[in-house]
């Protein structure tokens, strides 16, 4: 836990943090849930989290929770428990809602990361169960892709061996490159100038080489770095424990650890790793005191979104100008008629909606919207939720002139009010498509209007816009039918 | 070969190293130069420290030997040979004590009007007196315990003064024991008739005097007073100890069954009485003292404080408003302005207590976080702490209940913090908590601001009037964040996280402290001015010592200011030539914990909870705290500067382990506490001057 306060010219300060052990992986992802017992250290820790609280009257607190808890079984009922004995709300955060936090942290750590994130970087976040890689390069998020190979998930995999074989190590790094080694940019050669680190073990290793010197943000040199994976590499895990002085748990995902970073640090290239000592525990207070400042410091994050998901969406030939047409035509839209519709924040799934809404075509073009459906479902996008995205697959699959039912379970599972999202998002981007049949960028959007009970869409071209015209025709219906108000397309001509 | 400094010649054995503290404070009973009730005062600490030194000390190494451990000290000595080395230097120590007592300190109490009569001496109106006294005050009070078959040996309390009674009934022999009940005074003054000199008798010999009034039908042989030490080390299974108060409470009834460590007897006591006692509390041989005098005298501590005799005490001192402090009136502000540094008794401690009441109070404060390990009776920090939480601040008090000999005054004030709210922690298992640290957390204008006392002493302000302690006030963020965590892990609410300023034991202070030692050393076999002045209670750790001698074989200069326990020995060819030890022993309890090292010019200076002792690196929570103001640096580099030339109340440590005077020749004579006393006066005196020459 920490806590923090805004200073008088609003910049975050860190005043207390707070660090306490319940190790509840093991249950969740050897028995699938969570034992009585874990849940009452759970509960134990959070009370006496919760009494801290009151020392800084603290005024807004969030508590989140990850994997853990996210895959146990019994999830629902342990929330319910720790809500009836805390009075706490925890919040289940999936990886990509995790990893965003965490580079939110990164960033806010790192005072020259934007220049960091122009030269390229390579960001690698080492985890107990999984590993997220993302990649910068000219200030745009390239790729991030999350691999459930965590250390400690390497460690159970292959601990049984370490009895067997003096030279575990190698069995260990055999295991770890065949498990990465067909990630994309792995097949690619790079060439980033930083590499940054991020994780529990990356800490340890950080503080064996810089020994005291522990400041925000640390650097550990390549061959300092080297020179201790070579040593390590001849140790059991109770001489790591005695030379370094650590705890049994973590000396044990010493190993793995190190052997992964080595791995993407070769893969870098770099002369140097950054080490920003954060956790995501920065990533949501710092994400706390941004939703009070409501201030410009959300842009950025949301851009990143969207270069993210652009990148996914170039893996499926994904056609930057073609889609652009349709994402500003439906922007325009959606702009314009802000009153009938009432929506805010979701102007973010529809503008992702746009950029995704024919990578099924990569598959198939028959039914291309179910198969858009389908990979966009599937996605982990930097930044958004499970069911965020599930929202943005419906939009995409009602895109065409298939109408929401009941009869699909994709429909059926979203709730009332997500129901709602998908219908008046669905409808706006079939008429922006609609516009943009030919795929020629012919109309350009000049106002939207209502007039009675129609709502007038004008627009011009130079070039003959009758296929338009009636694809749009044929798409109002639905418009119609969830907002009672009738579109029309009027395009002036110019020559 | 690599010297490894385990010789057994390196190291004094500890008991025979407390010993000789213990002896030093005899001496200075023994000291001409002090005035007359204060060399009762340190005659009666004398006692007070063997009966726990008894108690403690000698009663675990009984435990060892009975349990066969055997296993041999640093300096060579099984427990069973420290226990022969103790006994012999005990009892020349109570044979040195009384021969003074008798010798000096009652002719020269009697010479100033202080007469303690001995019975034979009593005239016959002073007798009637007595009788009355006996019939009606004593008498009511007293419970005579026969020993037959049918009734077995009583049980003979902790410290309890006794009379041991031989009776005859029909021919027969028959042993009984009255305790001496210490609700009446020790002393009892009776009419002489003089105007010049007050006669007093001791209690048990009133006793004595009318014992057959006790034995109706019985024909007293012979009465003698006797007394028992026991073993009371406490020793609870914290693992298994569901709620600790309890076991601890648990544990003070057991007390009182303790096995018996000694027996004091009167010199003259009757052979038959002697071989009774030893035989029922089965004491040994040796663990026996003959008193040449009256058994327990710690009862001179009442003495002292008889009204009248401020003449033949100390000129009284009041401790001084800290120099840092002249002329603020809000404490907030001025820890805000800069550290306000403490030395105490010379300054006063009550800023502190004022810092707490006024936190209590303030709406600004949400919270305020403490340890307590030794507080007095009626505790004004107790009751402010009370107040604020009963005021709805958040309170966390970390209580260390294992403070010995204290848990039963602990339990209660801990009851009643709990009563008014606050958040009571009794430290974590396995670890006493000796820090002394005070955190207030306040809502200022401008955001959270931390409050942070760190000192070398207890939150006591009893003590703090008697022990050399010193403390730091401070709003320093690193520090805050730093106390904060502290507080974390002592209430077990976050796991030891790394501190930045702060150094903690268990977990980080040896380290620490190794690194410091072993950077001057680093620099002394560089060829750079390398030195170290360390003052603590007690050294008695092996690392430590290990690593002083190598410092100082590669040259580091080493002054240790050591008031107790030293096992380092000094001044040895090849090991110890640039080690100096010294004691002082005075006035006041030297308490305060100062570390220097010079570190290469940059003169780093540290104040502790800590000694150097294994429990305090290796089982208890301590804490190690920077002085980085400027201002304050340079005046603890004058005080320890002080500290080394005192030539009145200090004295050095030899090659032999013997602690001799320093030859004053040639040399200013600084009495280091008299000096601060002066110190702290002059300052308020001056600014007062310096205020009023402002004022016109």
């Amino acid at each position: 836990m920490k806590i923090g306060e805004l200073d008088s010219e609003g910049n975050f300060k860190l005043l207390d943090s707070y660090r306490k052990i319940a190790v509840l992986g093991h249950d969740t992802f050897t028995h699938g849930k969570l034992t009585f017992a874990s849940v009452e250290k759970v509960c134990h820790i959070l009370k006496n989290f919760k009494k801290s609280m009151k020392d800084y009257h603290v005024q807004i607190h969030k508590a989140m929770t990850t994997s853990a808890i996210r895959e146990a079984s019994n999830k629902d009922y342990i929330l319910d428990q720790i809500k009836i004995n805390t009075g706490l709300n925890i919040e289940v955060i999936d990886n990509s809602q995790e990893q965003y936090l965490t580079h939110k942290a990164i960033k806010k750590s790192l005072v020259d990361f934007e220049q960091i994130i122009e030269e390229g970087a390579v960001v690698a976040v080492i985890g107990a169960g999984s590993i997220q890689i993302t990649l910068y390069d000219e200030s745009k998020l390239i790729s991030s892709q999350n691999i459930k190979l965590g250390a400690l998930r390497i460690r159970e995999v292959l601990s049984s061996l370490e009895r067997e074989t003096t030279k575990y190590y190698q069995i260990l790094e055999e295991y770890i490159i065949a498990s990465i080694e067909d990630l994309d940019f792995f097949k690619k050669t790079s060439n980033y100038t930083h590499f940054i680190a991020v994780g529990g073990e990356i800490s340890i290793i950080n503080r064996i080489i810089n020994s005291d010197d522990d400041k925000a943000v640390n650097l550990i040199g390549r061959q300092d770095f080297e020179d201790l994976y070579e040593s390590l590499l001849n140790k059991s895990t109770d001489e790591i424990v005695t030379e370094y002085d650590i705890e049994d748990e973590r000396a044990e995902i010493l190993l793995p650890s190190i052997v992964l970073y080595k791995k993407f640090l070769d893969y870098a290239n770099t002369d140097k790793i950054i080490v920003p000592q954060i956790t995501l525990t920065d990533g949501i207070i710092i994400d706390i005191f941004e939703e009070q400042n409501i201030s410009k410091k959300k842009e950025p994050s949301v851009r990143e979104i969207i270069d993210s998901v652009e990148m996914i969406a170039k893996k499926y030939h994904y056609n930057n100008q073609l889609n652009l047409q349709v994402e500003n035509s439906a922007l325009f839209i959606f702009d314009k008629t802000k009153t009938l519709h009432g929506l805010k924040t979701e102007r973010l799934f529809l503008q992702l909606a746009c950029i995704l809404y024919d990578i099924g075509k990569y598959i198939s073009i028959d039914k291309y919207q179910i198969h858009s459906y389908y990979i966009i479902r599937s996605l982990a996008v930097f930044g958004m939720s499970k069911e965020q995205m599930e929202i943005i697959a419906n939009i995409v699959r009602y895109h065409t002139m298939d109408i929401p039912s009941f009869n699909d379970e994709n429909y059926k599972n979203l709730s009332k009010n997500e129901r709602v999202i998908v219908a008046k998002c669905a409808a706006i981007i079939r008429l922006a498509v609609a516009i943009d049949r030919s795929h020629h960028k012919k109309i350009e959007i000049t106002s939207v209007r209502r007039k009675n009970k129609q709502v007038i869409i004008k627009g011009k071209s130079t070039e003959n816009t009758l296929l338009e015209q009636w694809t749009f025709k044929k798409k109002a219906d639905f418009f119609r039918e969830v907002f009672g108000l009738y579109p029309v397309l009027n395009i002036k001509r110019e020559l | 070969m690599k010297e490894n400094f385990d010789h057994v010649n390196y190291y004094e054995n500890r008991e025979l190293s407390w010993l000789e503290f213990n002896q030093r404070v005899l001496e200075e009973a023994e000291n001409k130069e002090n005035p007359l009730f204060e060399r009762i005062k340190y005659l009666s600490i004398v006692s007070s420290n063997l009966d726990e030194f008894f108690m403690v000390r000698v009663a675990s190494l009984r435990e060892q030997f009975m349990v066969g451990y055997d296993k041999k000290d640093f300096s060579g000595l099984s427990p069973i040979e420290q226990l022969d080395k103790i006994t012999i230097r005990t009892h020349t120590m109570v044979e040195e004590q009384y021969h003074h007592f008798n010798k000096s300190i009652q002719p020269l109490l009697k010479k100033n009007g202080l007469n303690i009569v001995s019975v034979n001496k009593l005239t016959a109106q002073q007798k009637d007196y007595l009788e009355e006294y006996f019939t009606d005050v004593i008498y009511p009070v007293v419970t005579p315990l026969a020993v037959d078959s049918s009734r077995p040996f009583p049980l003979i309390l902790n410290k309890s003064l006794n009379i041991g009674v031989l009776l005859n009934k029909d021919f027969e022999e028959v042993f009984a024991t009255v305790q001496v009940p210490s609700v009446l005074p020790r002393l009892l003054e009776i009419p002489n008739g003089i105007d010049t000199r007050k006669d007093y008798i001791l209690l048990e010999d009133i006793i004595a005097l009318y014992i057959d009034k006790l034995f109706i039908g019985y024909e007293v042989i012979c009465a003698y007073p006797y007394r028992i030490i026991r073993n009371a080390d406490l020793t609870i299974d914290e693992e298994e100890a569901e709620d600790l108060l309890i076991e601890i409470e648990k544990s003070i009834k057991k007390r009182k069954w303790g096995e018996a460590i000694s027996l004091e007897m009167s010199k003259n006591m009757d052979k038959r009485l002697v071989n009774i006692l030893t035989k029922s509390l089965s004491v040994e041989k040796q663990d026996i003292f003959y008193i040449d005098g009256p058994i327990d005298l710690t009862f001179l501590m009442k003495v002292y404080k008889f009204k009248g005799f401020s003449h033949l005490k100390y000129e009284p001192k009041e401790p001084q408003i800290p120099r840092d402090l002249l002329g603020k009136e809000d404490i907030f502000e001025a820890i805000k302005e800069r550290d306000i540094f403490m030395s105490h008794p010379f300054d006063s401690f009550e800023p502190v207590i004022e810092l707490i009441q006024k936190a209590s109070k303030d709406p600004k404060v949400l919270a305020i976080k403490q340890t307590l390990y030794r507080v007095s009776g009626q505790s004004p920090i107790i009751k402010a702490l009370a107040e604020a939480a009963e005021a709805g601040k958040q309170v966390t008090v970390l209580v260390e209940l294992k403070a010995r000999f204290d848990e039963e005054n602990n339990i209660q004030w801990a009851r009643r913090l709990e009563k008014s709210g606050c958040h009571v922690i009794y430290g974590l298992v396995g670890l006493k908590t000796h820090s002394k640290i005070m955190l207030i957390v306040r809502m200022e204008e401008y955001g959270i601001r931390r409050y942070v006392h760190l000192g070398t002493g207890n939150y006591n302000d009893i003590t703090a009037k008697l022990y050399t302690d010193m403390g730091l006030l401070t709003c320093n963020e690193i520090i805050g964040a730093d106390a904060s965590a502290v507080f974390n892990t002592l209430s077990g609410y976050s796991e030891p996280p790394k501190l930045n300023k702060l150094t903690m034991a268990p977990t980080s202070l040896r380290k620490k402290f190794k690194y410091l030692i072993e950077r001057e050393e680093k620099n002394a076999l560089q060829g750079k001015e390398a030195r170290i002045i360390a003052k603590t209670n007690s050294l008695s750790d092996q690392g430590i010592i290990k690593a002083l001698y190598k410092a100082s074989v590669a040259g580091v200069k080493i002054e240790l200011i050591i008031r107790g326990i030293c096992c380092l020995i000094p001044g040895l060819h090849g090991v110890s030539e640039n080690i100096r030890v010294r004691s002082i022993v005075g006035r006041y309890l030297e308490h305060s914990r100062i570390f220097y090292f010079y570190n290469n010019g940059k003169e780093d200076i540290y104040l502790s909870s800590a000694d150097w002792m294994p429990r305090n690196l290796n089982r208890r929570v301590e804490l190690l705290f920077p002085i980085e103001d400027a201002i304050i640096k340079k005046r603890l580099l004058k005080d320890l500067n002080i500290l080394l030339r005192d030539v009145v109340k200090a004295k050095i440590k030899n090659e032999l382990g013997e602690y001799k005077r320093i030859d004053r020749r040639g040399k200013k004579i600084i009495n280091s506490q008299e000096y601060f006393t002066q110190e702290a006066y002059e300052s308020v005196k001056n600014y007062k001057v310096d205020a009023k020459k402002e004022s016109f």
